[in-house]
């Protein structure tokens, strides 16, 4: 497997008058080709300019980025022949219609106009393509520019929070369409701080935090790595009971309320419920207790802020863990 | 070739761009009803003898010997339209943040930014020239009804024609002044007070303070080149060849510097 996406310790800061600003800090990422990719960072914590020294918009402090396996900014123009992108809030002419707008960059690449028509029944734009695009919502403007970034059929798609703005209707849309867009073949990296639509859309991610990659790994990889151990949890009629029977058989027990969390993982089940059988107390309810991905990006991103950690490579945390 | 059209698309698309040629074409409509309505009852002398020339006589529109005549009229506001055109076409897309999406598609930007300021040039210069035949042709009814084409013969036209190419070449130059300044400022704002703030303040105090100067000044190589024959100011030596290469060398420096501002600064999100 080929990589798409490069960094190699990137660094791009910003001279102010009151000093210098550190936006991205060192970061190192890979991103395998395939694949949803999320991006994941709270506000300023520099994907945005992460993805701006990716597309050549702006030029690294330091480091190198590497774009379709090109050196960036030289190798530029080949690798955005295959790469669609949308940097930030959707930025298209206005005083144009949609059908318009399309056709205007679809021109730059010598795309024809019955490929930008298929995009924009794609993205359900078909009947509102000939209306001014200042006439359209944020939500229809965002589907415009993801039919832009799909126009040239790219090998890699790169979204600056493609669902910012959209409805939940909008949002489980885009998602619908990352998925397909990545089961097609091609490579979407997708940044993003709403965890909860990453979490179900991506296989890989990033978490990125003051500048720097915190973790990267499968969303599992990522949640078990950051030290989270899935529990169970149980209730029975007698919680004192059940709690005595559990610590008789060896196993770690909390009482949460009304129920008890059992230090065991959900793939072992059967060993809470044989002692809590065997005690002669019947389990009411049992089941898997997991931690989400926005928990994980909580603690990592809030330790890294208030400690200003050091970078805490997946492989780190790994070790840690073990 | 593909980018250079897609630009001039891109900028007539541009609403201040249309309100601009529709402002001129209702202005030469005015001219037109105006100068059919001023020469009705009067004599071909009157006309032809009026201290101020009229419309209605069609060797008045340029009068190459003196340098003069109605097309100077337009000029102004040629200049004027085709700078504010220009710089609008350039700060509208750094306000709408389009230079990020184009640069999605085109991330060679030296090639976008000569294919940008190409395309305005070219329309610009187009446009100007359409102008001035609109501008011109509005005359034709008084012309034809109330005045006279006696004396309008070869030189009168190849006169006529050559001014109009030079002032539609200086509306070029005023358009790609205005993007080079737009793009370094990354606004339209920037552009126009920039400009009017030298053309007006600095080259007014230039001019009073030393006079001695004022053949380096914009507004003295601009109506030298205008009326190509070398004014007759004092502390003006210049000839129109030496005027037009002035003004192609400022021109140039800005245009560069813009180029050089636009390849190596970070492209930031809509401002």
């Amino acid at each position: 497997m080929t990589n798409v996406i490069e960094i190699d310790g990137l660094h791009k800061s910003y001279r102010r008058l009151k000093g210098t600003t550190v936006a991205v800090g060192g970061l190192d990422l890979v991103v395998p080709e395939g694949g949803v990719y999320g991006f994941l960072g709270p506000n300023g914590s520099g994907k945005t300019t992460t993805i701006r020294c990716l597309l050549g918009l702006a030029r690294p402090s330091a480091g190198n980025v590497r774009l379709l396996g090109r050196p960036v900014p030289d190798g530029l123009r080949d690798a955005i022949r295959q790469t669609g992108a949308i940097v930030e809030t959707p930025a298209l002419f206005p005083t144009m219609t949609g059908r318009e707008n399309l056709r205007l960059l679809a021109s730059v690449d010598r795309i024809g106009p019955r490929r930008v028509d298929e995009m924009l029944d794609q993205v359900g734009l078909g009947d509102r393509a000939d209306d001014l695009v200042k006439r359209y919502s944020l939500g229809m403007k965002q589907r415009l520019a993801l039919a832009a970034a799909v126009l040239k059929d790219p090998a890699l798609l790169i979204f600056d929070e493609p669902a910012n703005g959209l409805d939940p209707a909008g949002m489980r849309e885009v998602r619908l369409l990352l998925r397909r867009l990545a089961d097609e073949g091609r490579t979407v990296f997708v940044s993003s701080h709403v965890l909860a639509e990453i979490e179900t859309t991506c296989d890989r991610v990033a978490i990125l935090s003051g500048g720097r990659c915190v973790a990267q790994g499968t969303v599992d990889e990522v949640i078990s790595s950051a030290g989270h151990r899935s529990t169970v949890l149980v209730k029975v009629a007698d919680i004192g009971a059940g709690e005595q029977a559990l610590r008789s058989a060896r196993m770690g027990v909390q009482r949460v309320d009304g129920a008890l969390r059992v230090d065991v993982s959900p793939d072992a089940a059967h060993v809470v419920t044989r002692a809590l059988a065997a005690a002669d107390q019947w389990v009411t309810e049992l089941r898997p207790e997991r931690f989400s991905l926005e928990d994980v990006f909580l603690e990592l991103t809030r330790s890294v802020n208030d400690e200003d950690a050091d970078v805490l490579q997946f492989a780190e945390i790994e070790e840690v863990v073990a | 070739m593909n980018l250079l059209l897609t630009e001039m698309r891109r900028a007539m698309r541009r609403r201040a761009v249309r309100v601009l040629i529709a402002i001129a074409l209702v202005g030469c409509a005015f001219a037109g009803i105006v100068s059919y309505f001023g020469s009705v009852g009067k004599t071909l002398t009157e006309l032809r003898f009026d201290d101020e020339g009229s419309p209605a006589v069609m060797t008045d529109w340029w009068i190459a010997d003196a340098n003069e005549g109605f097309l100077a009229v337009a000029m102004f506001f040629l200049f004027l339209g085709a700078f504010f055109g220009g710089a609008t076409v350039v700060g509208g897309e750094w306000r709408a943040g389009t230079v990020t999406t184009v640069l999605t598609w085109e991330p060679r930007r030296l090639r976008l930014h000569t294919a940008r300021t190409s395309s305005v040039a070219i329309l610009s210069f187009v446009i100007s020239f359409g102008l001035q035949v609109v501008f011109l042709a509005s005359f034709l009814p008084a012309v034809f009804f109330n005045g006279t084409t006696e004396g309008a013969n070869l030189s009168f036209w190849t006169a006529l024609v050559v001014v109009m190419i030079r002032t539609s070449l200086l509306s070029a130059g005023a358009a790609v002044l205005a993007i080079a300044l737009a793009t370094v400022g990354r606004n339209t704002a920037f552009a126009l007070i920039t400009m009017f703030t030298w053309l007006i303040v600095i080259e007014g105090l230039i001019r009073g303070l030393k006079p001695s100067l004022s053949e380096w000044l914009w507004a003295e190589n601009i109506g030298t080149v205008m009326t190509w024959a070398q004014l007759d100011e004092p502390g003006i030596s210049r000839g129109p060849v030496i005027a037009s290469a002035t003004l192609i060398v400022y021109c140039a420096t800005i245009v560069g510097l813009a180029a050089a501002s636009f390849q190596r600064r970070d492209i930031a999100a809509a401002t």
